[in-house]
């Protein structure tokens, strides 16, 4: 079986494979692709989000400590 | 590109990844309530180590393990502090329960909740995040040959469990996104041997 490097969904040179088999490995490699859009929806609509207000503040606030350091250690 | 750590690009290129840590946070904790809290704690480190970053790098790799070591940490310091208190284990980061990550789990999500959390983030890695194998190695802190066979596991799993799914009666069934439902209903009718869909199976892309 040839492989392309780097692919999670490794395409199958189909001609190699035994005949009976190729059926089975065409569907499996439909699904997989199925499975990995579908992962990448998921990963995707979190990223789509909006970003809570809390994550901006907190670099600004880290980023304003570091121009001027608090007197006292804050907790 | 990054520049040095103290510069004001550095700060937005930093605000600018906040959207992909919080997606890697839920997916890797597998959990929506304390996702935020982690990516947050995440950030916090990653600002105060600013100093070891090294311009020109690549930036996200760099948060995303910083995050993924203190998922790991966490969880190491959950399971310390209570290993047999049922309720704790609940609390624990990547366990099993506790709040579904999203408002509505696909099949593809209840199965990749149900990984073994080192086959989750390889399989997040490569196939959500982006990454090369050797870029999720040096994420994960192990071989490229440890990625690789993490996904190829953390993929048969996956359709291992929508196939023990699609074998409950239709009412157990868990609820299947549309187009995850055209494709498995092609699929199932190839497979039948289905004669008016083997000679133009394609998958579903447009609406008919």
């Amino acid at each position: 079986m040839v492989e392309f490097p780097e692919s999670i969904f490794r395409v199958k040179i189909l001609s190699k494979v035994e005949p009976r088999n190729r059926e089975k490995s065409r569907i499996a490699q439909a699904r997989l692709q199925v499975i990995g859009r579908e992962l990448r929806r998921i990963f995707d609509t979190v990223v789509q989000e909006p970003v809570p207000d809390e994550f901006m503040d907190l670099l600004t606030k880290m980023d304003a400590a570091t121009k001027n350091p608090p007197t006292t250690v804050p907790n | 590109m990054s520049r040095s750590p103290d510069s004001e690009s550095f700060k937005s290129e930093l605000l600018e990844l906040v959207p992909f840590l919080r997606a890697f946070a839920r997916s890797l904790s597998g959990r929506r309530d304390s996702a935020d809290d982690l990516a947050q704690e995440a950030l916090v480190k990653a600002w105060q180590s600013r100093a070891s970053f090294i311009p020109g790098t690549n930036l996200k790799a760099w948060l995303f393990t910083i995050l993924r070591n203190h998922f790991y940490s966490e969880r190491r310091r959950a399971w310390r502090q209570t290993p047999w208190d049922a309720e704790a284990a609940e609390r624990i980061p990547g366990n099993n329960g506790g709040q579904a990550w999203a408002a509505e789990l696909s099949d593809v999500a209840r199965a990749l909740k149900s990984l073994p959390i080192e086959q989750r983030e390889a399989l997040i890695l490569i196939g959500a995040g982006g990454f090369a194998y050797q870029e999720a190695a040096r994420i994960s802190n192990c071989a490229v040959g440890t990625v690789k066979s993490r996904v190829a596991r953390a993929r048969s799993a996956v359709l291992a469990t929508l196939d023990s799914d699609q074998s409950l009666p239709p009412s157990d069934r868990p609820a299947l996104g549309e187009a995850a439902r055209e494709i498995m209903a092609q699929l199932d009718r190839f497979t039948a041997g289905d004669a008016s869909v083997s000679t133009q199976t394609r998958l579903k892309g447009a609406a008919d």
